[in-house]
């Protein structure tokens, strides 16, 4: 397995995310309504919303899934807010860096992973909106454009932005 | 012009849906997408500005089917042929029969996917036959 690496700007990724004032925050119906809205979508067991804290991910919105943490070195989340797109495994047992995964070789047994990145600001991705299911799994280009517009509003939210508002 | 991007006009009274569904058909270049929370308020703009198609969630059916009788009598900016697919939380077969001389391209029953709504738009504004898609 291998070890969700460290950014370089992971200090002031960190600061970034501190400052939205999020963290440990109790669960809020606009982040719970995207994240059910995705599971409906894409038909997949979990949905989160993850925020990759120093030492760990705390998820501000789930469903799929009892545990309100884990620990950022095993989590996917701590490799999809290395690159600005999204990520896609396919079949996390048939990939080197999450193979023997404690995720993937015991609960939720996660097989296939999409994290969308979250960055309130440019270069600075705090988490993910993110769908997680114990059975391998493709996306097209239709399924990657509304994830990534599902994540633009959960942004947009974290931001203040009220995008849903009518 | 050819090859411009066609506009449709999206009435839903779900935001979450309306927002996604236009986000993607921008991003995709299907349409342009104008995001309507209520029939009232499509009345009142599809009787100031023109649009190549309409996506119309029925409602209890008695506003939409007037409006719908409006667009095709010419009473609307719009032409009064403009391709229009419906979306309903249920429907029965007498309000079914009320829209059928008013042709409607499709009906689709909630819930549906995203992904659906956008086979829909792209075939309402036509899409899917320009090149690239």
């Amino acid at each position: 397995m291998l070890a969700a690496p460290i950014p370089a700007n992971d200090a002031e990724r960190l600061q970034a995310l501190r400052e939205l004032l999020i963290l440990d925050t109790p669960p809020e119906q606009r982040f719970d309504r995207i994240v059910a809205f995705a599971r409906q979508e894409f038909e997949v067991e979990t949905v989160l919303v993850s925020l990759v804290d120093a030492d760990r991910q705390w998820f501000k919105a789930k469903l799929g899934l009892d545990a309100c943490e884990t620990a950022r070195d095993i989590s996917f989340c701590g490799h999809a807010i290395l690159q600005p797109e999204i990520l896609v495994i396919e079949d996390a047992r048939a990939d080197a860096r999450f193979a023997d995964n404690p995720l993937v070789t015991g609960p939720p047994f996660i097989r296939f992973y999409a994290g969308a990145p979250l960055a309130p600001r440019p270069g600075l991705r705090v988490g993910t909106l993110c769908l997680l299911d114990p059975r391998p799994r493709r996306l097209d280009a239709t399924d990657l454009a509304i994830l990534g517009s599902l994540r633009d509003l959960v942004q947009a939210e974290l931001l203040g932005q009220r995008p849903l508002e009518s | 012009m050819p090859g411009r991007r066609k506009t449709l006009m999206l009435v839903d009274p779900h935001s979450l849906f309306r927002r996604t569904v236009a986000m993607v058909a921008r991003e995709l270049d299907l349409a342009d997408i104008r995001e309507v929370s209520t029939i009232e308020s499509a009345q009142r703009q599809l009787e100031h500005e023109a649009f190549d198609a309409l996506l119309l969630d029925i409602g209890d059916g008695l506003a939409s089917l007037s409006l719908m009788q409006n667009l095709r009598s010419g009473a609307l900016r719009s032409a009064a042929d403009m391709p229009v697919a419906l979306t309903a939380e249920a429907v029965d077969a007498a309000t079914l029969a009320l829209f059928k001389p008013l042709q409607v391209q499709r009906v689709m029953l909630k819930p549906f996917k995203v992904k659906t709504a956008l086979e829909v738009v792209s075939a309402l504004t036509g899409a899917a036959d320009r090149p690239g898609h």
